[in-house]
């Protein structure tokens, strides 16, 4: 009730701004802005995004982005996924921004302004894959409950900022040590100011590898508010809810981190295989720590015509939560032969692989272009969802574009 | 007899299957008590996009009930929601990977297709 009194409020506010009544603002999704104010936004204001994404919730918000629209390089900030757990702050002050680091596990607890954080610590500018653990959630069968992802809950922006570890080593790790959980200003759905919505972390030493990032800004302009401004971290190729947003506080922890959405079912699979729709204890349950090997088609653009005879173009995007990805291969045949595409090196670690292909297209007809990705370890992605878990994590099963030949 | 079936027919069948209210949720038996104690807390489209069986959907009440703050529900409530839910937003059919979606399907071949490029 006070929600939607202050959001017609704030929606008053706008049409002041504008010099317009916002038509239909009732049913602009929470954390969406009208294109007009929207245009000018860098900092405290939400992306306008690319009116091809797919809003599947909007309370809290989770948009996803069809694969034709993920063909640049460097994801826009237009066309990145966004998946809130809560309410995010509506105004953040940047000025009076603080980021405390404490924790059993630290040997001086300290809070620095943004300013000292930039002043203190050396810039760094990374691509770094950030895709959602549920990606691809919306194959399982039986039914996994949550965002039913497709395959657009991932993107691959420049991220600017410094590495979490010199923060971290400026205070002092101590030996004990085991994993960081953060707490971030997004407020629980409920109003319940006592509890997060989400605080998540990585080990101790994926906090300390120096692609870990606590970022200011994506893509040379400050941080969207809907990801994340004035602060958050980076962790590339882990889950990206390890990723927290609009973050205040980084735990140095002398255990694993037990904050919320670190326990129960959440982002967490089988230790052990299961067969679908098998229940599982939840001590039998182990934490993502890395996203499996993956890839998408970005070209061409599913149910499209092109003719038949001639050379098709395919091109797309590989990554690799735990390592790099050695080879990506392409079919038309649904998986019988497979034709090797050319890779490019990734621009740093834990950022996506371009691949690029040829095929013909023999007949008239239709047919299905996928790709597959194989891992440094001779890891490839499977063709079918592969191991069924309850809350439908980590299926990377081949990327399947459709083609009709003329 | 068959005509009054189909008349019959014409007055239900447009009710549920064209009877979308603005919050997207199927009107049907129970939709009231879902909008008072499930849309309190989060978006409807939370419930659409999801499927399960009554005992699923009775799950998450509990889960929602242990974990995320949601009030004690009267049996009978709870009995509309569920049945509700099963019935509008039942299992879908089972498959190891289904056809791709209706929206990524190039058009069937026509009398006059074109060719994007």
């Amino acid at each position: 009730m006070a929600e939607h009194a202050s959001r017609r409020a704030f929606l008053k506010r706008l049409a002041a701004l504008i010099g317009a009544p916002i038509v239909f603002g009732e049913f602009l999704p929470a954390g969406m802005l009208p294109v007009a104010l929207a245009k000018a936004s860098t900092g405290p204001y939400p992306t306008e995004k690319d009116r091809g994404l797919v809003t599947l919730n909007d309370r809290p918000l989770s948009v996803e982005t069809p694969a034709h629209l993920l063909d640049d390089r460097v994801t826009p900030a237009e066309r990145l996924f966004v998946r809130n757990n809560g309410t995010p702050p509506l105004k953040p002050d940047a000025a009076g921004w603080r980021l405390a680091i404490d924790g059993e596990a630290v040997r001086e607890s300290r809070t620095f302004s943004l300013t000292e954080l930039r002043d203190q610590f050396e810039p760094v500018s990374q691509q770094l894959v950030l895709e959602c653990g549920g990606n691809g959630r919306h194959e399982f069968q039986p039914p996994a409950t949550g965002n039913q992802w497709t395959i657009g809950a991932v993107g691959c922006p420049a991220w600017d900022g410094i590495r979490l570890r010199d923060v971290l080593q400026a205070c002092g790790v101590r030996e004990n040590a085991v994993y960081i959980g953060f707490h971030a200003a997004d407020r629980h759905l409920s109003g319940d100011p006592r509890r997060d919505a989400i605080s998540r972390g990585v080990p101790i030493a994926r906090a300390l590898e120096p692609e870990s990032m606590l970022a200011f800004g994506m893509n040379g302009h400050p941080l969207p508010l809907e990801h994340g401004y004035p602060l958050r971290l980076v962790f590339g190729g882990a889950p990206g809810s390890t990723s927290g947003k609009w973050v205040q506080r980084i735990s140095v922890r002398d255990r694993v981190h037990d904050g919320a959405k670190m326990g129960g079912q959440s982002y967490r699979v089988p230790c052990k295989p299961i067969s679908p729709g098998e229940v599982v204890e939840d001590d039998a349950l182990c934490i993502i720590e890395a996203m499996p090997v993956k890839s998408l088609v970005t070209r061409p653009q599913s149910g499209t015509l092109y003719k038949r005879a001639v050379p098709l173009p395919v091109r797309g995007h590989a990554w690799c939560g735990a390592s790099a990805v050695a080879r990506v291969d392409v079919s038309i045949d649904f998986g019988q032969r497979w034709h090797p595409a050319i890779l490019e090196p990734p621009v740093n670690r834990h950022a996506w692989q371009q691949y690029a292909a040829e095929v013909t297209l023999p007949t008239e007809g239709y047919y299905e272009v996928w790709a597959r990705a194989t891992d440094g370890d001779g890891r490839a992605q499977p063709m079918v969802v592969p191991g069924w878990n309850p809350r439908g994590y980590l299926n990377n099963a081949c990327h399947r574009v459709a083609i009709r030949a003329i | 007899m068959r005509s009054s079936a189909l008349a019959l027919l014409a007055l239900v069948v447009p009710a549920t299957v064209c009877g979308l209210d603005g919050d997207g949720l199927a009107e049907d038996d129970g939709v009231t008590d879902v909008r008072n104690h499930c849309v309190a807390c989060h978006s409807p489209q939370l419930i659409i996009q999801n499927r399960g069986s009554a005992n699923r959907w009775r799950e998450l009440i509990r889960w929602m009930q242990a974990e995320h703050g949601l009030w004690p529900l009267r049996p009978q409530v709870e009995t509309a929601i569920v049945t509700y839910l099963a019935r509008n937003y039942g299992p879908d059919e089972r498959s190891r990977r289904k056809p791709l979606a209706p929206e990524l399907m190039p058009p069937l071949p026509g009398p006059t297709p074109r060719a994007s490029k």
